[in-house]
């Protein structure tokens, strides 16, 4: 596999490559390339690169995904939009007489808030009776992470990453309170696979052998995915208490005039810099990434850690047609390598390169209320992009005193003069200025 | 016997092979599938007969989820 010209090339075994041709051809791919829901991928006439491909191999290409992000970064809206495009598929394919052979969540990658499907070499031609094999991952890495948060309000990202896998049943059906259990589809698609499947596991030889032999008629196999797909079109995250920040851009502590010029200065460096791929860090209802797409930058990355607000900016996105994703990050915890020897899921920093980087009112999240040292703080921030904006926050203002309300204030080198001074060191000043009868002033930097 | 062993262990090889490719498919999800198969008209076939019965006493109309929608 290897990546040349935007996009990606990869040699198909030769088995695989009848399967590929009956996706190719068929209407089920026809109306999802209509809808972008899947990569385009074509064969290649191979005498056109001079490749040491085996001879048994036949080159396939497909579009890249300008941002690659996992299903335990994406905030529920997102997860259940990859669980709804996976199952349509399956829908589909299988009327057309195809299926597909897994079901990971992986296979799902986002441009903007929309889900495209990558794995297209995951289909083959429908065996009659055939089980759905990728059931019980659909489960673990779709299914049970929206349920838990619809039903019983725990946000899954931790879990998810922590396990890669997703969410096992027995665990889910342990946490769902009895009263909920009594839904149909919870009995028919939490509780019943893990109960079997804890059968099973009792007597592993006889259940093997039974499960060896179940035929599924085509038209079960459909009722299932149909019925699934109602279910899950319908969760929602269930909303708790009102997160801290999912209001924020309604009820904050600037003005209306205070939020335009900060609005107008995030569009002045956009219209300067015209960054490709900007990532917003702590985007919050990606009021900001908005300005910025519409001022000239191309795509935006946005990173909170609250699903409230990580909400709100979904719903921008889709209702703006933005190239905006929101995705779930702890700052202080970033997504790290993963998986097969740390390497199989990339760290969020080593994805792609950025152009600009938005650190609006979050230097004091890291430098204050997590104790991060504001040199390091800084240093980090410029980091992520040769140029972009940051909001120095003073300790005077409202939610920096809130901060330090139960708090010794133990920061005595934070201050504008000293935050400057850091920058210094790594970037020159380009634009400045006061935003906020507060005090906060933002930076528009670059990176020396 | 041994024939027959080794008949069953091939079979079921050849089985894990071409299906099973790249994730174990949990075992009781499987035979979960086969009990949906085993019941003469499906759950689910009776939970939608339920289903436009009582749409159809309440009189609310409910759109089949359109395979083309594109909601996402």
């Amino acid at each position: 596999m290897f990546e040349a010209d935007g996009a990606i090339y990869r040699g198909v075994a030769a088995h695989a490559v009848d399967d590929l041709r009956l996706l190719l051809a068929s209407k089920t791919f026809a109306r999802m390339r209509a809808r972008n829901a899947v990569v385009e991928t074509d064969f290649v006439d191979d005498a056109a690169f001079s490749t040491e491909l085996p001879a048994d191999r036949k080159l396939v290409r497909h579009g890249r995904v300008p941002f690659v992000s996992y299903p335990y970064e994406w905030p529920f809206e997102l997860l259940k939009r990859a669980a709804l495009l996976h199952l349509d598929i399956q829908r589909e394919a299988l009327a057309e007489g195809m299926s597909l052979s897994d079901a990971s969540a992986y296979n799902i990658q986002f441009i903007g808030v929309e889900p495209v499907f990558i794995d297209v070499l995951s289909f083959r031609k429908y065996r009659d009776g055939e089980v759905w094999a990728g059931q019980r991952q659909f489960q673990m890495q779709f299914l049970n992470p929206l349920v838990m948060q619809s039903l019983v309000g725990l946000t899954h990202h931790d879990a998810y990453r922590g396990s890669l896998e997703g969410i096992e049943s027995a665990d889910l059906a342990r946490v769902i309170p009895w009263r909920r259990k009594l839904s149909f589809n919870v009995l028919g698609h939490v509780v019943a696979p893990a109960r079997m499947e804890r059968r099973a596991a009792g007597d592993a030889a006889r259940a093997l052998n039974d499960a060896s032999k179940v035929r599924l008629p085509k038209k079960h196999y459909a009722g299932l995915l149909n019925q699934l797909r109602d279910w899950l079109a319908g969760l929602e995250p269930r909303v708790a208490a009102v997160s801290t920040w999912q209001d924020y851009d309604k009820a904050n502590t600037y003005g209306a005039a205070e939020r335009a010029a900060k609005n107008a200065f995030v569009r002045r460096y956009c219209g300067r810099v015209k960054p490709g791929l900007l990532v917003d860090i702590g985007c919050n209802t990606g009021e900001y990434s908005q300005a910025a797409l519409e001022a000239g930058a191309g795509r935006s990355i946005g990173l909170d850690l609250d699903h409230g607000a990580l909400a709100n900016a979904c719903r921008r996105a889709t209702e703006n047609r933005l190239a905006l994703t929101p995705l779930v990050q702890d700052l202080m915890n970033p997504s790290p390598g993963q998986g097969w020897r740390g390497a199989e899921r990339k760290a969020i920093g080593d994805r792609a390169a950025f152009d600009g980087v938005l650190a609006l009112a979050v230097l004091h999240h890291l430098a204050i209320a997590r104790n991060v040292p504001l040199d390091d703080a800084v240093a980090w921030l410029v980091e992520w992009a040769p140029s972009g904006i940051i909001e120095f926050v003073p300790k005077s203002d409202p939610t920096v005193q809130t901060m330090l309300a139960l708090r010794d204030d133990i920061f005595d080198d934070y201050d504008q003069q000293t935050f400057e001074a850091c920058l210094a060191k790594r970037a020159r000043v380009v634009e400045r200025e006061a935003v906020s009868s507060t005090e906060r002033v933002l930076y528009a930097f670059e990176r020396t | 016997m041994w024939k027959s062993i080794l008949l069953a262990a091939g079979y079921s090889v050849a089985l894990t092979d071409s299906a099973y490719a790249y994730l174990d498919p949990g075992t009781g999800t499987i035979l979960l599938q086969g009990l949906i198969a085993a019941a003469a008209t499906g759950m689910f076939f009776m939970r939608s007969t339920i289903r436009s019965l009582y749409d159809h006493i309440t009189g609310k109309k409910k759109p089949e989820p359109e395979l083309s929608d594109s909601e996402y």
